[in-house]
């Protein structure tokens, strides 16, 4: 057995001379991104996605009062304006949580457990996201039914449009919280489940 | 944005030392050409971004493979395997300088095979033991304890030597 792990070991050691020049153009690479602000790895684009999202929500509560004045009747916008306040608390929830994952000082499970926890809030923010948006998006289209056929049509193919993007970026998230449970199992052993 | 050119220096410099440490451990987890690139580029920029935060507190090398290892095991790729990916295979894709040598590219895709039928958390504990470190520091990069490092690592090498032994 000694024999093989050794060779393996050999193997394994003979691998540490740096490939000439190949660090050196990927650290090129990078400081040019970072000169575009461009520089960031999954967490912290994630991060950067749900700070837009958390920002673009809180314009949509201002957007739903103001319409209170010219489009929609008062208890309409209000609706409105907690949807997305609660959208927009759900996105900064996912933005803070992407931004504690320090890769260079977590050790690898809780690495694993960070990131195994940061899509299932990805994964809930969804769910809840879709549940209310739907008695919302019954609520505005019954409204808008009383005004003009075409603006409910319009806001039907939005919303198939949306729900199958949606429902494609779900299937992802569902297949990458498998992977990161199963390292984590891996990781702690087969009778514990992660726990986060 | 950091400003600062010593830090370019600093992080040209450690990606330069440790290229091979970097990407012999992407190599582990790649499934293809294009995602070995993807995580390489991943580690790398994890590195800049972890860079102002290292306060020496432990050795470069222990804190890139830290860094290098938690980028790869939690990587998700955003798009799908391409079919036209060049699969990492028997050809030892770019593993050392000089794979003239047939017979040395051949026992490094072998090495490779071998430790790449293993679970995401037991290449890490592998990787880590073939590089000499100490159960305990296996413990702290891993994030278990040393007993459990040392029960795995007996199983993974019997393993390893049970597969080496077959082929």
């Amino acid at each position: 057995m000694n024999d093989h792990l050794d060779s393996i070991k050999t193997q394994w050691q003979s691998l540490n001379a740096p490939f000439s020049g190949r660090g050196k153009a990927y650290a090129s690479e990078i400081l040019k991104r970072r000169n575009l602000g461009r520089v960031g790895s999954n967490p912290v684009r994630i991060a950067g996605v749900y700070r837009r999202l958390t920002v673009v929500s809180g314009v949509w509560i201002v957007l739903s009062l103001l319409m209170a004045r010219s489009l929609f009747p008062m208890w309409l916008s209000c609706l409105m304006a907690s949807y997305f306040a609660v959208m927009g608390a759900m996105c900064y929830s996912v933005r803070e949580s992407a931004l504690e994952i320090d890769f260079s000082s977590m050790s690898v499970v809780r690495a694993l457990e960070a990131v195994y926890g940061l899509q299932r809030k990805l994964l809930r923010q969804r769910v809840v996201g879709l549940m209310i948006m739907f008695p919302v998006l019954m609520i505005l289209f019954y409204y808008f039914s009383g005004v003009s056929v075409e603006m409910v049509w319009g806001g039907v193919a939005g919303a198939v449009i949306g729900l199958c993007i949606g429902l494609s970026l779900d299937r992802r998230v569902r297949r990458q919280i498998k992977e990161m449970k199963q390292a984590l199992e891996d990781a702690m052993g087969d009778c514990v489940s992660p726990s986060v | 944005m950091r400003k600062d050119p010593s830090a370019d220096i600093r992080f040209a410099e450690i990606l330069n030392q440790y290229d091979a440490l970097i990407y012999k451990v992407c190599y582990m987890y790649a499934e293809d050409a294009e995602h070995l690139h993807d995580l390489y580029q991943e580690v790398a920029a994890n590195i800049w971004t972890g860079l102002d935060g290292f306060a020496g507190r432990s050795k470069v090398s222990t804190w890139v493979y830290r860094i290098a290892l938690n980028t790869c095991i939690t990587y998700f790729r955003r798009h799908g395997k391409h079919l036209s990916a060049e699969r990492l295979g028997d050809d030892a894709y770019n593993l050392a300088d000089d794979t003239s040598d047939a017979e040395r590219a051949a026992n490094l895709a072998r090495m490779y095979q071998l430790i790449g039928r293993l679970g995401k958390v037991d290449k890490a504990i592998i990787m880590l033991w073939l590089d000499e470190h100490s159960y305990e520091e296996i413990a702290s990069i891993v994030g278990i304890t040393r007993q459990n490092v040392a029960s795995r690592l007996f199983r993974i090498r019997n393993r390893l030597a049970e597969a080496a032994s077959k082929d």
